[in-house]
């Protein structure tokens, strides 16, 4: 154990002098900082932001004046032609239809400029307006007639309507954001969302408005709430015959209608905010990984090979210590490499999203016991490191075999790039001619992404991205997946090691 | 006295190619043998089974009594060695790789990395990366390693390679006093035969993978067979009585022009002048012909490959 140590020892003072370390963490740097800034480009079209409160009153100005001249106007031809006109003439009539139009959208106007920091946050929900805006322009229109000029059916249809407003008038007047939905919800059962999906985004909704969330988040979550509801709704129906749904597919969509309600409930304060943050640092973690994955096929597949090609490799094997322990050092010490590395990168792609894009990591959340729990981000952010480098991990292991059964530094570092960087594209271009092919679940590329079994991001964790495409490849289960890669690095160890035990020198 | 190294029955083939057929050899405490053999003989293919680069295929090796295959940690504490050339960690500095190879011997003392580079006379370049050393640096600092944990036996593969001619001495005087004075058993293997002479005690022979002998440096500067090789010039008018005189007592011998070359064996050599001269045999002058080891190695080999 203790020449074990010293071999280690040996080795890191090796690497430590290796330049390619110190270049990659330069690289990973560099990418890292310049991706942060193109998806704080990106960002800019992801978050939803209030409408400036004076692009909203120049708003309201402009359409002011539109609708005064058109009352001034209607009610100057109402006084012309009023006295002596028949009340049912068409005239007329379409004189008391604009006198009634113009004081309805004035009046929502008014309201509107009452209630600017609402709306500016409403955007398109923003249409509930349109109806209760023409009830009122009936209204209006039907006051403003004489008594002769009323037929008998506006009459009816006045207390009908009169009846209507009435029930939004009041929680109009107050507008309120709970006022609002209330009058939304409504509006929209009305015009027939009365489902039961309709009624649990309904239901959400309003929660979320009782304890403050602003009306910006709130849709932008019920949004992704509503297309989850419907899914699953789909896949109880037996939705679309020719799809064929798994177990876990359900579970994952029910886990994600959960998740949509703890953030609209247990995350008041943020339900929506950064939640594209994890996203953001997904992608750099996949870039990063990307450069700790040629790092440590440079560092292992040279470990064993350049000392063969310089000669120095007799220092080790003139030294008293089995040739097992020299593997066993060298692979260490690669390994230590990637650890290091993995452990950068966490850092890095953390510092560039907070420093750089702008937001920390959030708490991830997972459900557990059909109760939805949260991880914090910085764990979610170190996992995710290490789940991404898992091709990594593999490719260092074959590296370090061809190395250790007698390729050159060029020959091993040449194949592994190229299976890894090359051979994988190819594998999933194939995927998508044979999709059905068996030998395709054994090549190891698909069975990397282990991260999409263990800590997935459901559209909840997205913002307003939608989904991330799946892995390519044939899907696999998770317990298929580690087996697989378990044997096949039990092999290549096994290869490694039995190569450079028995070969002569 | 001790024996350090001990090859029993050693043989080894690279695919059907037997390389080292064989081998019986033997390294004594305080001894440097010097280990003999044309090119492609199987030199650096015995030494390289002695120190753990190939494996062997059938016979045994032991170091200090240590197995090396079944004891091979043991054994091999107790080698030090310099295998074909002189290779280290070229970007490290000549101290840093011996203190890398210190750590990985255990037990070697703070103080020793300074005493080996003293004794090898690199203590000032020491701090220096071995990628800007000459390569009689670096076999010094390859000789420094191989001293550092003080080994009872030491394997040089041709160390006298880039050295200078005062370097050569210098490694000459190091590896007699680490021999006769440290008792170390050393091992060299070199194709500079005069260099052999001076500096080893002892000498194996291996030609085709077998050895054909082992001498002691004296047999071999006097003749495979303990011979010396007297000639003698003769008077013109007793040439015919020597001739007769010298195959009436059995001589090998060769005339031309008067210079009879006759080969004595070393305890006949007074007695035989003895003879001459009571014979009254007119001598004009006699003289020892010194076989060098080359001659006597390409007689024991052969003479069909030059040795290298």
């Amino acid at each position: 154990m203790i020449k074990l140590i010293a071999l280690y020892r040996n080795e890191m003072t090796k690497l430590w002098r290796r330049p390619v370390l110190y270049i990659m963490a330069i690289i990973l740097v560099l990418l890292s900082t310049g991706i942060s800034l193109l998806l704080k480009e990106a960002d800019r079209f992801q978050v939803v932001e209030p409408r400036p409160l004076e692009s909203v009153e120049a708003e309201i100005a402009a359409e002011r004046d539109t609708y005064q001249s058109m009352l001034e106007q209607a009610e100057a031809d109402l006084e012309a032609h009023e006295p002596e006109a028949d009340p049912a003439s068409p005239t007329l009539q379409a004189a008391y239809q604009r006198y009634g139009k113009a004081r309805a959208e004035l009046h929502r106007l008014d309201w509107i400029e009452s209630h600017k920091d609402l709306y500016s946050q409403m955007g398109s929900a923003y249409d509930f307006l349109v109806p209760y805006t023409e009830m009122k322009a009936a209204q209006f229109t039907f006051e403003r007639k004489p008594a002769a000029a009323r037929s008998i059916r506006e009459t009816a249809a006045y207390s009908v309507l009169k009846s209507s407003i009435s029930r939004y008038e009041a929680r109009f007047e107050r507008g309120t954001l709970a006022d609002i939905l209330d009058i939304l919800h409504d509006l929209q059962r009305l015009s027939g969302q009365d489902d039961a999906v309709s009624e649990k985004v309904f239901a959400l909704e309003s929660e979320m408005a009782a304890s403050g969330v602003s009306a910006q988040n709130i849709f932008a979550l019920s949004a992704g709430y509503r297309d989850a509801l419907l899914r699953l709704a789909g896949m109880e129906t037996g939705g679309d015959k020719n799809t064929v749904y798994l177990p876990s597919e359900r579970k994952t969509l029910e886990h994600e209608v959960l998740m949509y309600e703890y953030r609209g409930t247990g995350r008041a304060d943020n339900p929506i905010g950064d939640t594209a943050a994890n996203f953001y640092y997904y992608i750099l973690i996949s870039f990063a990984a990307f450069v700790g994955g040629i790092l440590v096929i440079i560092v292992a597949g040279s470990q064993i090979s350049s000392e063969r090609s310089s000669g120095s490799i007799k220092s080790l094997i003139l030294s008293p210590v089995r040739r097992w322990k020299i593997v066993t050092a060298k692979l260490s010490a690669s390994f230590t490499v990637l650890l290091l590395f993995t452990l950068i990168t966490w850092l890095v792609c953390t510092l560039s999203l907070q420093l750089i894009v702008g937001y920390p990591l959030q708490p991830y959340l997972y459900v557990s016991n059909g109760q939805v729990a949260e991880m914090p981000g910085w764990i979610y952010g170190l996992a995710t490191a290490f789940l991404q480098n898992i091709g990594s991990l593999f490719f260092l292991l074959f590296a370090f075999m061809l190395s250790a059964a007698g390729l050159s530094t060029a020959a091993a570092v040449g194949i592994s790039m190229g299976i890894r960087f090359g051979a994988q594209p190819l594998v999933f271009l194939l995927y998508q001619i044979l999709p059905e092919a068996v030998w395709m679940r054994f090549l190891p590329f698909q069975h990397f992404d282990l991260q999409h079994h263990i800590l997935p991001l459901g559209t909840s964790d997205l913002g307003t991205f939608g989904g991330i495409g799946t892995s390519a490849g044939p899907p696999t289960s998770l317990s298929f997946s580690l087996i697989w890669l378990v044997s096949l690095s039990l092999i290549m160890l096994i290869a490694a090691y039995d190569s450079f035990t028995r070969k002569d020198l | 006295m001790e024996t350090v190294l001990k090859l029993e029955n050693v043989s080894k083939s690279f695919g059907h190619r037997l390389v080292v057929d064989q081998v019986d050899l033997i390294v004594k405490q305080g001894e440097i043998l010097g280990f003999l053999g044309p090119n492609g003989a199987g030199k650096t293919t015995t030494i390289k089974i002695a120190t753990g680069f190939l494996a062997l295929d059938e016979g045994d090796v032991w170091i200090c009594g240590h197995h090396l295959v079944r004891e091979y940690e043991t054994a091999m504490h107790h080698v030090g060695g310099i295998v074909e050339n002189p290779e280290m960690y070229k970007d490290l500095t000549g101290r840093m790789n011996l203190r890398m190879y210190a750590r990985v011997q255990g037990g070697v003392p703070p103080g020793r990395i300074d005493e080996v580079l003293r004794l090898v006379g690199l203590e000032k370049r020491a701090d220096e990366k071995v990628k800007r050393y000459s390569l009689g640096m670096k076999q010094r600092i390859s000789l420094a390693q191989a001293l550092l944990h003080r080994p009872k036996l030491l394997i040089l593969d041709e160390p006298t390679n880039g050295l200078d001619p005062a370097g050569i001495r210098e490694l000459r005087d190091i590896l007699k006093m680490l021999a006769h004075h440290e008792g170390i058993g050393i091992m060299v293997s070199s194709h500079q035969l005069a260099e052999m002479q001076l500096m080893c005690d002892r000498a194996a022979i291996i030609s085709a993978g077998r050895i054909l002998g082992e001498f002691s440096i004296d047999e071999l500067a006097n003749g495979a067979a303990g011979q010396h090789h007297m000639r003698y010039q003769i008077e013109p008018d007793d040439r015919a009585s020597a001739r007769l005189l010298l195959r009436e007592d059995g001589f090998e011998f060769s005339e031309a022009d008067g210079l009879f070359d006759v080969a004595v064996p070393a305890e006949a050599r007074d007695s035989l002048l003895k003879k001459l001269v009571l014979a009254d045999i007119r001598i004009c002058s006699m003289t020892t012909r010194q076989t060098s080891l080359e001659q006597a190695f390409l007689e024991i080999t052969g003479g069909g490959s030059s040795i290298d």
